[in-house]
């Protein structure tokens, strides 16, 4: 098939001006004819009917009136010809659709222009989150700003390039940054199947179940604990699909190896060697028909690879510090602590809904070998999270968010849909750390969140969050002291497109 | 993780991957991309030409068969369906392949005979048994109390040999006065109550919906009605003047060589111009090009005086005169 995109999205807007086609005209008159000639057919079989009952009533027989006989056959013959050209005009119209490039617009699904055949499709999509980061310690906020900021500004272009191939690109433009954040390639070698699936480029991968979750679907304005102990994105192949549809899908992989919840900056690896990451997800009970056990999920992750930092890879190959719910670092390794071996990442991971009822957790155990001088350790750090969320408002919860059943709209008494959100989240850094690795007086040894918020989604395309969280620190002051609270209100205005 | 032995992991399986269509060596796949009402012609003629391929070469050939409005099909091929061979109505559309889709040499007409037509037919009226309303040639279907069947000229190439039928008569009548031929034409067109999308559904508007009093189409559309599927109903009527329609067949030779059928696709062809293939033409009521075949059937075809092509100055001409936006057919229609 040969079509020129752009060629196609100026005819698609030019469609979307146009006035309505000869056949929509057309249809309309051909429909008010018929609805004449069904008047006047009602008419005439009355008159039929009263005729034939005056014949009875009458002693002598009249002759039959040919007339109505001659004017029924005409009004067939025309009926007859208005039938056969809604018949011709359909014909005119699906053979324009056959040549007429598609084009829609949903919230859900953002901008499509598609060939006619489906077999080339561009969609145009994305989100604006505006967020608002006040912090409720009275005396000393401890480097927390009260802030607005735009979170995220994410455009996203996909492009399907028929059966066998498709894509995806996105850019976010938030914080003051530009980040390339997907730009990768799917290959469908079995058309129609979910079987199997082959993806290049950069992606997001499926290690820890909250990060894997979209960012314009988490129930959070900022994700738990557990997300500073997996990659962000990384780049390189991966194979994806579902074993048993719907049941058992899978991830497989070969990247560049990206550590701990680091932004990709897209120049390459820092050594040679590859991270092999992977991850399994049954729906374990689907099989068992009941409603309230189907909607279990569980799975585990990992990925492994040798990370190798320090002076001559340019980058400590360690992470540049985990976060607060607040987006403050309260765990940084020392500068002169970098990567030296392999690390390993396991991660099991939880979902499970039910009607309104929303249930997320996981555990991520993630082993680096650091060292720093001549001190060489395998470090692990732990982090487990639980999430449970629930539709006030009686919509389906879902890993995909809430679609409300009603859209806000007050002059109907229509509100949307509102959903409680809550959290409660821990991570452990290896006691072993601090000294040597990392600062005890700046590095807080654990760190515990809890959370409890609530969104409300005036449509699809439009939602609001709130959260309240508390998150209590062991460690990270001076003299072994644990750092203050951090007590933060955190709330988001999300518009998707 | 080493690369190597993952990158030949990877690379073994591409290697295993089959793509989902894979044929034997030795067996030939042919598409003969082709007009509406050629479906029984073509069924017949596949299956002598499967025969005759296999006893001269012991090689097995398919052939699927895609039939639609002509113009429909050449864009068709233009937009990538794979036709290894295609019969359309009119030289025209085979042009359009060969322009803009740059799938055969601009001289494809000249490769076989007769100008690439191994048939040709005309253009006649079908009538009701009795011919009621008394048809007998063009003027007649100008009548008030006359309606006429025929397709639409801008989606079927068999309308387009209509119009230029009526369009030859009306020039001989009115010596070439192009205002008084336009309005002949148009007033034949105001007798139209369905203008269908092609020449098989002008037919069953026609023979199925009994709609008309008149349809103007193929002589061998009108001869399958009147002997087979609408025996006893209907029968034909040669006008005074028609057009000699050549239906031309070319090989698509870019899509043929990277299939590997480039020289069945060329038999194929050729066969059509062979004694059985051309009695086979006349069983389906084509006039054969083959003369003595043709004078065998003399009686089934009468002699009528017919316009060519070339009186319209070659299709380049007459579609840019009469079917492009803004040409006659427009002119005349558009004052419906």
């Amino acid at each position: 098939m040969k079509y020129s995109l752009p060629a196609t999205a100026a005819v698609g807007l030019s469609l979307l001006i146009a006035q309505p086609a000869f056949a929509d005209a057309e249809t309309e008159a051909l429909k008010k004819e018929v609805k004449a000639l069904e008047a006047r057919i009602a008419q005439l079989e009355k008159k039929e009917a009263q005729d034939k009952k005056n014949q009875q009533a009458q002693t002598q027989q009249a002759p039959a009136a040919t007339g109505n006989n001659t004017g029924n056959a005409s009004i067939e013959k025309r009926l007859a010809i208005v039938e056969r050209k809604q018949e011709v005009t359909q014909e005119y119209t699906n053979a324009k659709d056959a040549v007429t490039p598609k084009f829609s617009y949903t919230p859900a699904r953002g901008l499509v222009l598609a060939t006619p055949d489906n077999q080339y499709a561009l969609r145009v999509s994305g989100y604006v989150q505006a967020d608002d980061r006040s912090f409720l310690n009275p005396n000393n906020k401890d480097g927390n700003t009260d802030t607005f900021l735009i979170r995220s500004a994410r455009p996203v272009v996909e492009a399907k390039l028929t059966d066998y191939f498709d894509s995806r690109f996105m850019v976010d433009f938030g914080k003051g940054s530009t980040t390339l954040l997907d730009a990768y390639g799917d290959f469908h070698p079995m058309p129609g199947s979910d079987l199997f699936s082959l993806r290049a480029g950069e992606f997001k991968l499926p290690i820890g179940i909250e990060r894997w979750q979209s960012e314009s679907d988490v129930l959070f304005v900022e994700r738990g604990q557990t997300t500073n102990l997996v990659p962000y994105r990384d780049t390189g192949i991966m194979a994806h699909g579902q074993l048993i549809p719907d049941q058992l899908e899978y991830e497989a992989g070969l990247t560049n190896g990206a550590v701990d919840l680091a932004t990709p900056t897209n120049t390459g690896d820092t050594d040679n060697n590859k991270d092999v990451m992977g991850r399994i997800f049954v729906h374990p009970l689907t099989w068992s028909g009941i409603e309230a056990l189907s909607g279990l999920g569980v799975g585990i992750g990992g990925t492994y690879g040798k990370h190798q930092g320090g002076v001559a890879a340019g980058a400590s190959g360690l992470t540049t510090g985990y976060a607060t719910f607040g987006q403050r670092t309260f765990f940084t390794y020392r500068a002169t602590s970098f990567a030296n071996g392999p690390q390993r990442r396991i991660n099991p991971q939880l979902t499970y809904y039910y009607g309104p009822l929303g249930i997320m957790g996981e555990y991520v155990a993630d082993t680096q070998e650091v060292k720093n001088g001549t001190h060489d350790m395998n470090l692990r750090n732990n982090a487990w999270e639980g999430v449970a969320s629930y539709v006030l408002t009686g919509e389906d919860a879902s890993f995909d968010g809430v679609t409300p059943a009603h859209n806000f709209d007050p002059r109907s008494n229509q509100w949307g849909a509102f959903e409680l959100v809550g959290r409660v989240s821990q991570l452990d850094v290896d006691r072993n750390a601090f000294g040597t690795y990392a600062d005890p007086s700046v590095s807080a040894r654990s760190a515990f969140e809890t959370t409890l918020g609530g969104t409300w989604y005036f449509s699809r395309a439009v939602k609001f969050n709130l959260d309240f969280s508390r998150t209590t620190f062991e460690g990270g002051a001076l003299g072994n002291y644990d750092h203050q609270d951090e007590r933060a209100v955190l709330s988001r205005v999300q518009l998707r497109f | 993780m080493k690369l190597l032995p993952t990158l030949a992991i990877f690379t073994a399986l591409a290697i295993g991957y089959q793509p989902p269509s894979a044929h034997a060596a030795d067996a030939i796949e042919l598409l003969n991309v082709s007009y509406d009402p050629t479906r029984e012609f073509y069924d017949d003629f596949n299956k002598q030409f499967i025969a005759y391929w296999k006893k001269k070469t012991g090689q097995d050939v398919t052939v699927d068969q895609s039939h639609d409005g002509s113009g429909k099909q050449a864009r068709a091929v233009i937009d990538g369906l794979k036709a290894d061979v295609v019969t359309l109505a009119l030289a025209y559309d085979i042009d359009v392949i060969a322009s803009k889709g740059k799938l055969l040499p601009y001289d494809w007409q000249s490769q076989l005979p007769n100008n690439s037509s191994p048939y040709t037919s005309t253009i006649v009226f079908l009538v009701h048994k009795g011919n009621p309303k008394h048809i007998r040639d063009w003027d007649d279907l100008i009548r008030s109390n006359v309606q006429v069947i025929t397709p639409n000229p801008k989606t079927s190439g068999g309308a387009r040999w209509n119009y230029l039928a009526a369009w030859a008569y009306a020039n001989k009548k009115f010596d070439g006065d192009e205002g008084k031929i336009k309005e002949f034409v148009g007033k034949l067109y105001k007798n139209v109550p369905v203008l269908d999308t092609g020449a098989r559904g002008a037919t069953t508007t026609f023979v199925q919906r009994n709609i008309g009093d008149v349809l103007i189409g193929w002589e061998n559309e009108a001869f399958l009605a009147e002997n087979e599927t609408g025996k006893g109903k209907f029968e034909i009527v040669h006008p005074s003047i028609s057009i000699l329609a050549e239906p031309p067949v070319a090989v698509v030779e870019k899509n043929a060589t990277r299939k590997g059928s480039l020289e069945v696709a060329k038999a194929y062809l050729q066969y059509l111009y062979t004694p059985e293939a051309q009695e086979l033409v006349a069983k389906y009521y084509y006039r054969p090009s083959d003369a003595a075949v043709a004078a065998k059937y003399s009686n089934r075809f009468p002699q009528i005086k017919m316009a060519t092509i070339a009186d319209f100055g070659g299709w380049k001409e007459a579609q840019k005169k009469h079917f492009d936006d803004g040409g006659t057919f427009d002119q005349i229609y558009s004052g419906k």
